[in-house]
Order: structure tokens, then C-alpha cells, then sequence
């Protein structure tokens, strides 16, 4: 038998990030502080902010919306959530997930707004796959969804948002970035809040959890999210 | 050899076709037929006399632009020669720089040193001999050191006779037993790597001499840079890419062949029989993956199906350089540190399991 590294009671997991032996509440707890670690570290939140969370019904954004209603009850961050989505309008991946995301609300008793790029933009992904083929969409899409964000933000009166970004997302940015040249972003893309200028902040609470961790704690919390990657994706470059 | 997309026949060095006669095109500087290319096939093709034209003039425009050896600064150089095919190559333009014309001569006083890193008694022998006969290609100074010697606080200076035919052999087992006591591959691997340089600077300072040369290609240099920077290395990319590397205090690194690939120096060395010059200086990388082994391949992957990935990925490391303005250097590796080792240093010392095996200078 393995002994949990805090608590000396039996462990059930390893940590990816550390390969410490634990139990599920001290890898609960040890997951929980060090995302709360990250908000007060970095200045997140202030008592009184409205904070749209960024979900897609995924892992990541799931947990986003758990931890932060969690870590508000718990530390009283005085912070106002809201759960927003954006339909891109991608049969049989954004549907299924939005489900997802309306059974997340039902549970954690969060307020709900889902924008459509259809209503946005006169356009699905659907349609505009269908239009330019399917090299290159996922840069548009990515475009779209910011700026939809930021439109649902603004629909909703918020003055952040939170998206669900982890470790392994900035580190695949990070190579990203230099493997195209492109020094700008490069200098951007590790920022934990970014947008300040003239538009909404928009921070990043899971910078420095790892993706393993995440799906972990998903998995051992029970937690209800859409776990397919998009049918488009596997042309983007990222996926190299 | 042959990474692109041009596939060669591998005897007569002419491209197979590939969707259009490649013989169609002409050289970019004569008019003769095009037949090799450099990193890019779509780019640039040359006959072969302007292939060899055009590689030898980068890696004189690279030594040439940075203007090291004129205004009276020592033209003493330490030539690292690791057996690979750019070593074989720096060896030969070395030789042919030397051997022109007064106008044209290489302004450089060449002393080589190689580092032997095999940790088999019987294999190392076999490095040494090998090494012995490739010697008289370039007739000046060399020294043979297996990386062991970084090991010893006392570095004797090597250019002073010495009876030992390869120093270091003496520390074998101790740096065996290093290499034991780290746990992962890639601890292994950069560990290696670190001590490969500590000793060279060493060497070269105790030598008296400022400047060292190194024979990375593109390919290395980007497969580099991408490793230290999963490695926790990101603020020194571009130092560790620069063609004139300054960070240490007594020694300049310089990397001439920093424009040139692997294939472009492959292509050369088949023209001009330089491949007998090579020899393998240590052991090859083994079967459980470490980060190192797994960039490499991802970056000649990339690189097959993206023909600017190698120059992109140079470019981007050269404009990324650290924001602090602390003047300490580290005491390894010598780049910027907020305390005697960098975190990355610190990170790969922390991971040996012995530290008493390491000279005292790294403890």
C-alpha cells in the first residue's frame, strides 16, 4: 500500500506535476490552493467584479466554473459568476457539448448567456467550413470566438472574463509562436490577464495546472463535461 | 542525410523527379542546369560548382561579418571537433581558408580539441586511434580530452606536454557513477551537455586563448533552441543561437556554420570526401525518451513538411533574450543568473544523486 505524501492515509492517485502519491482530498486541496494561489497571486479578482466564465461544456472550462464557484464560497471573493457560451454552430461537436454546459448551470446554480456566431455574424462554422474549405478555419474561429466573448461580455455587464486556458495550452502557444515567428504574440501569450487595452480583460485562473491534472480532478470529483475534440481540428497547425 | 523534400539518388547525388522534371530549372547564379538545393527546393537550385561556391562563401561571410580576428585581437582558436559530418566540414574549410592566397587566407590560428564522451574503456581506445589518423588533415595543435577530465578541481594546462594521451580517463568511474545517480534521460542528457561545455570553457580559458569554435549546423542550433526552452532555458535562446556568443567572461563562442543545414554540409562533404573525417565521439542516444531526443526528431519532422521551420525557429530564438538586469553569471553555464547557479542549473544539479561526485565548483 502507497501512502498519501500529506495525510499518510491510502493514496489513490500520483500527481502529474510532482508525482507526489496522494489521496483524493489532499489532491482535491493541493489542486484547489494552488489555483486560489494563482487568483490572489496575480490580482485576479476584486470584491465586486463580474466575471463571465468562457464555457464550452469541455474539461477545462468545467472545472473553470466549479473551482471559481467553489473558491468564491470558500475565500469570499465577493465576485459575481456568470456562465457564458458561444454556439459556432458545428453539428454534432457544439450541440453535445452545450448540453454540457446547460446541465453545468442547472448544478452549480449559475445565470447562463449563449451567443451564436449565426446571430453574431450571419454565419455557422458549418457554413463557412463549407465555403472556404477546411484549411485554416481554425484561426477564424478562434478570431470569431473572442470577439464573441467579448460581445457576450458586454451583453451581460461583466467586467471580466475567465477562460478555461491551462498549462499545456500556453506551452503549446508558446512553441507555436516561435515555430511560426511570430515575436508579438510570443511576448503576449504567457500574460495570465491580457486585453486590458480598450477591451475586456480576459484572465487565465488555470495557467499553471497541468491538463493531466485537470482531467483528473474531472474525473475523481465526477464531474460532467463533453470530452470530443472539434471535427475540424485536425487541420489546424496547432495539432502538429 | 537528406531531410528535404528533394529526394537525391544516393549515388549520383541528382534529385529524383518529383511531379515535373527537377532538371528543368537552372542554376540561380549561371546557367547551367539546377540540380542541388539548400533547405528550400522551391527556393533556390544551383548547379554544383555554384552549390559549393555558395556554401563555402557562408561560412566565410558568417566568420568575415563579425570581425573577430582584425583589429589586432589573437588569432589563437580553439576548433571543437565533435566526429560529426560539420566538424568534418569546419575541418576542411579550415584547410582550404588556410591554404589561400595571402588576400584570401583565413585569418585564423587553429588549436583543435575533442571531447571524448564514451564511457567504455575499449571503445574509447578505439575513438583515440580513430582520431589519431584523422589528425594530420589539418597539421596544428590537438588535443584529445574525454569529458571525464571536468570532473578533477585541477584542470592542468593541456597545451603544455602532457605523458596522458587522453586526460580524464582517470575520472571514468566517477562520472559513470554520475550519470547513474540522475534520474531521468533527460537530466542524463543535459547534464552531458552542460559538462561538455563547462569543460571546454575551461580548457580553452587555462589555454590561454579567448575564442572557441563550434561546428553546430541550423539543425542543431534549432533543435537546441526548442529543448532549452521545454528545459527552462527560454532566456538563454539567444545567446545559445548567437554566431558570437559573449556570456562568458574570457571565452567568445563562435558558431560559424550557423546559416548552413545539415543537408547543405552533407551535400559538400560527399563532394569533397570530407566523410572520412568523422567519428563517433560517444554514445548514442538511448532507446527511453528524453526531451532532447523527442525535439529532434519533432523539428526534422517539422521541418519535412515545413521548409522554413529550421530558419523560422533561429529567427524567433534570436529575438528572445532575458529581461533581467542581474550581472551575476552562472557558475555552469555562464548565462545571466539571480544567484551563483541560473534555475535551470540549479534544477539539473538538484537532480544528480550523488553530489559529492561533482567537482567542487558545481556544489
Amino acid at each position: 500500500m502507497v501512502n498519501c505524501a500529506k495525510c499518510n492515509g491510502q493514496a489513490a492517485l500520483k500527481r502529474p506535476k510532482n508525482g507526489d502519491a496522494l489521496c483524493r482530498s489532499c489532491f482535491f486541496d493541493a489542486f484547489e490552493r494552488e489555483i486560489h494561489a494563482t487568483i490572489v497571486g496575480n490580482d485576479l479578482f476584486v470584491r465586486g467584479d463580474s466575471v463571465a466564465i468562457g464555457a464550452s461544456g469541455g474539461k477545462d472550462s468545467t472545472v473553470l466554473a466549479h473551482v471559481l464557484n467553489l473558491l468564491n464560497e470558500r475565500h469570499d471573493y465577493g465576485v459575481k459568476l456568470v456562465l457564458l457560451s458561444i454556439d459556432e454552430g458545428i453539428t454534432g461537436y457544439r450541440d453535445d457539448s452545450l448540453e454540457a454546459v446547460k446541465r453545468n448551470k442547472l448544478e452549480y446554480g449559475l445565470p447562463l448567456e449563449i451567443l451564436t456566431y449565426k446571430e453574431l455574424y450571419g454565419w455557422t462554422m458549418d457554413e463557412i467550413v463549407a465555403k472556404i474549405g477546411l484549411k485554416n478555419n481554425c484561426t477564424f474561429c478562434g478570431v470569431f470566438r473572442r470577439q464573441a466573448l467579448d460581445r457576450g461580455a458586454w451583453k451581460l455587464g461583466v467586467n471580466k472574463v475567465a477562460t478555461g486556458h491551462n498549462a499545456d495550452d500556453i506551452a503549446e502557444t508558446v512553441l507555436m509562436n516561435v515555430l511560426r515567428g511570430d515575436i508579438a504574440r510570443l511576448q503576449r501569450c504567457t500574460q495570465i490577464v491580457t486585453g486590458q487595452e480598450g477591451m475586456l480583460p480576459r484572465c487565465k485562473p488555470l495557467k499553471y495546472t497541468y491538463e493531466k491534472e485537470i482531467v483528473m480532478y474531472a474525473h475523481f470529483k465526477k464531474l460532467d463535461y463533453f470530452s470530443t475534440e472539434c471535427i475540424y481540428s485536425p487541420n489546424a497547425y496547432r495539432g502538429h | 542525410m537528406s531531410v528535404g523534400v528533394v529526394e537525391m539518388d544516393r549515388l549520383s547525388l541528382t534529385p529524383k523527379t518529383e511531379g515535373g522534371t527537377a532538371t528543368n530549372r537552372r542554376c540561380v547564379k549561371c546557367p547551367e542546369a539546377g540540380i542541388l538545393s539548400g533547405l528550400d527546393p522551391k527556393k533556390a537550385v544551383y548547379c554544383r560548382p555554384c552549390f559549393m561556391q555558395m556554401v563555402m562563401h557562408k561560412f566565410r561571410s558568417s566568420i568575415g561579418r563579425q570581425r573577430l580576428f582584425k583589429d589586432g585581437e589573437s588569432r589563437k582558436t580553439v576548433v571543437i571537433f565533435d566526429g560529426t559530418p560539420a566538424a568534418a566540414f569546419l575541418l576542411g574549410m579550415i584547410r582550404s581558408g588556410l591554404a589561400a592566397d595571402a588576400h584570401h587566407r583565413l585569418q585564423l590560428d587553429p588549436v583543435v580539441v575533442a571531447v571524448v564522451t564514451k564511457l567504455d574503456r575499449q571503445e574509447i581506445d578505439a575513438v583515440i586511434k580513430r582520431i589519431d589518423t584523422i589528425k594530420s588533415y589539418l597539421q596544428c595543435d590537438w588535443h584529445i580530452v574525454h569529458l571525464a577530465a571536468v570532473l578533477s578541481d585541477n584542470l592542468q594546462d593541456l597545451s603544455s606536454s602532457s605523458s596522458e594521451i587522453c586526460p580524464g580517463v582517470d575520472q571514468l568511474d566517477r562520472l559513470i557513477e554520475l550519470f547513474s545517480s540522475i534520474r531521468s534521460e533527460s537530466g542524463r542528457s543535459e547534464m552531458k551537455v552542460r559538462l561538455r561545455t563547462a569543460l571546454l570553457y575551461r580548457m580553452t580559458e587555462t589555454m590561454g586563448v579567448s575564442k572557441m569554435m563550434t561546428s553546430d549546423t541550423a539543425d542543431r542550433l534549432a533543435k537546441l533552441s526548442l529543448s532549452s526552452l521545454a528545459l527552462g532555458r527560454g532566456a538563454q535562446m539567444s545567446e545559445d543561437t548567437a554566431v558570437v556568443d559573449k556570456r562568458h567572461p574570457k571565452v567568445a563562442v563562435i558558431r560559424p556554420l550557423k546559416e548552413l543545414s545539415d543537408k547543405e554540409v552533407g551535400i559538400f562533404n560527399r563532394f569533397e570526401q570530407l566523410d572520412e573525417l568523422t567519428v563517433i565521439v560517444g554514445d548514442p542516444d538511448r532507446a527511453s525518451p528524453a526531451v532532447q531526443t523527442i525535439t529532434d526528431s519533432f523539428v526534422t519532422h517539422l521541418q519535412a513538411g515545413f521548409h522554413s521551420t529550421l530558419t523560422t525557429v533561429l529567427s524567433s530564438a534570436s529575438k528572445v533574450k532575458t529581461a533581467t538586469t542581474s550581472r551575476i553569471r552562472c557558475a555552469f553555464c555562464f548565462s545571466s543568473s539571480d544567484d551563483r547557479f541560473c534555475l535551470a542549473c540549479r534544477g539539473i544539479l538538484d537532480e544528480v544523486g550523488e553530489p559529492s561526485l561533482l567537482p567542487s565548483s558545481l556544489q
